[in-house]
């Protein structure tokens, strides 16, 4: 006897949730940035208790997609690198809390 | 997952950690020592003013070059979202005007008390007015808590607005010295703290591999 195929309506919204942004460091990076204007390295660093180097990853993954953007600028003669969200990012971040909780509203037990 | 980070409370926290260090208190504890140190030369000659205006100035002046020194290097530079930025922005212009009229009325009264400037004692010279310092700069110390969601700047504006209103009403010091020494000892406290739980980060920066980026 044949198997079913899977439901796809039913899998769907979990399949489509951003994984850009469903990693743990990635999310807690975009949650910051969502709530202040921009912010360091080191302040994100601080924040989010990952190293430089795991950040930066991120942070490139982040960049990548469009969701945020790093602006160098010089404080006290000194370069300086800040990272705002883009209104892309907004945008990606609010549909993915909307998203999520759609999924998770979704679990029947 | 998403919907247990509550993003409000997420905002009001990494604002406030801005004010973790103890600079705020140290300042606040400072400007009422000078304050209070100069209160029993009121009466005699004014070439000590100038030293007074230095020494307050060398304070307001002083402590953003601190927190560019000791914060920033530890937690990191953060500009606060915009709605939050206009609501500062308003309430420390009207904390400026309340408490310069505020300040100026206090020092007006102060050398009335003195013996100085009788020639207002028409228009200045009722009882109540000895109160209006203080709780003008209670309405300003509150905005400015509220602004900042920070609970224990509304502490502070009563500990000011009270010590003001002791030394008009007692021409003594001493409120302004006591106040001024438990701020600035909670500020000593609190930035001694900061300082050991926040060690400066430059040594992290940059080098290490990414490990864990991959998911």
């Amino acid at each position: 006897m044949p198997q079913s195929e899977p439901d796809k309506g039913v899998t769907a919204p979990i399949m489509d949730i951003d994984r850009v942004i469903h990693a743990p460091a990635r999310l807690l990076i975009l949650s910051l940035l969502y709530v202040v204007e921009s912010a360091d390295y080191v302040f994100l660093m601080r924040q989010t208790g990952l190293t430089w180097g795991n950040l930066s990853s991120h942070m490139t993954k982040l960049e990548k997609a469009g969701y945020i953007e790093i602006v160098k600028e010089f404080v006290d003669r000194k370069p300086h690198t800040m990272a705002k969200l883009t209104a892309q990012g907004r945008t990606a971040f609010k549909e993915y809390r909307a998203r999520i909780k759609q999924v998770l509203d979704g679990i029947a037990e | 997952m998403a919907e247990d980070i509550d993003l409000p409370a997420l905002e009001r926290d990494v604002h406030r950690g801005l004010f973790a260090d103890g600079l705020l208190e140290i300042g606040s504890g400072l400007v009422l020592l000078v304050a209070g140190g100069f209160l029993p030369y009121t009466s005699a000659s004014t070439q000590l003013e100038p030293l007074l205006i230095f020494l307050m100035m060398g304070i307001v002046f002083g402590l953003p070059v601190a927190k560019r020194t000791i914060t920033e290097p530890r937690i990191g530079v953060v500009k606060d979202a915009p709605e939050r930025s206009e609501r500062i922005e308003r309430s420390e212009g009207v904390f400026a005007i309340v408490v310069t009229v505020g300040i100026l009325l206090f020092g007006v009264l102060l050398a009335m008390g003195a013996g100085r400037l009788q020639q207002l004692e028409p228009w200045l010279g009722a009882h109540w007015l000895r109160y209006v310092p203080g709780a003008l700069l209670l309405v300003a110390f509150s905005l400015l808590a509220r602004a900042h969601d920070l609970a224990r700047l509304y502490l502070y504006a009563l500990l000011w607005a009270g010590s003001f209103t002791h030394v008009l009403l007692n021409n003594d010091p001493i409120a302004f010295m006591v106040t001024g020494a438990v701020m600035l000892a909670i500020g000593q406290y609190v930035l001694a703290r900061f300082v050991r739980d926040n060690p400066v980060l430059t040594d992290a920066l940059p080098g290490e591999e990414a490990v864990d980026a991959a998911e």
